[in-house]
């Protein structure tokens, strides 16, 4: 899944650890989110959401592969 | 990290670095009264067990930690559990038939570091999959 955390936070001028820190979460992990290499749980989802103001899906973009069903 | 995980962290390391340090005292006096106490007398079996007391404060400290752990942190150490919790199983299982068939083995003191050590190795498998 894509997402604009890192252009989000850029523009706020936060660093990961500020970003980790505002979210309650490791620096880790907000670089495992940025790279797409772990999708964060719904709540977390929310929580970053609500930090910027804005809607789940106009920050996380899931990829065609992600939503399909078998 | 950020405040809420490094205060985790850093209380859990001292809970736990305490425990440890009460473990290495505990030890050597129980060896201490161990050694003059004689062969046939029960006590020593009750010493013996004083150890694992700081033992269980040390788990009770790294279970803390673990329900403070954000999401892929618990996700990261679930993974390293299943890859030490598989192998560890294996080995021993692996050891446990050798010695049926007479093969003279090392102790069941063994299992726990082993699985400690898995879990490391487990973990840190998982953790690069997420840099």
């Amino acid at each position: 899944m894509k997402n604009r955390l890192k252009v989000l936070r850029a523009e706020r001028d936060w660093s990961q650890a500020d970003l980790a820190d505002r979210l309650g979460v490791s620096r880790q992990t907000i670089n495992a989110l940025e790279t797409g290499k772990y999708d964060p749980s719904l709540i977390l989802a929310f929580k970053i959401a609500s930090l910027f103001g804005q809607t789940i899906e106009a920050i996380f973009h899931p990829e065609e592969s992600d939503l399909k069903i078998s | 990290m950020n405040d809420v995980q490094s205060k985790a962290a850093r209380e859990y390391s001292q809970r736990f670095s305490l425990a440890m340090i009460m473990y290495a005292v505990t030890l050597v006096i129980a060896i201490l009264i161990i050694n003059r106490l004689d062969e046939d007398n029960t006590l020593r079996y009750l010493i013996a067990l004083l150890p694992v007391i700081p033992v269980l404060f040390g788990f009770r400290a790294f279970m803390t930690f673990l329900r403070q752990m954000d999401e892929l942190q618990r996700q990261i150490n679930f993974e390293g559990f299943a890859f030490s919790l598989g192998l560890t199983g294996i080995i021993t299982f692996t050891l446990g038939f050798l010695e049926m068939a007479g093969l003279e083995l090392v102790g069941m003191i063994w299992v726990f570091p082993l699985s400690i050590a898995l879990w490391g190795i487990g973990a840190a498998i998982a953790r690069r999959r997420y840099e």
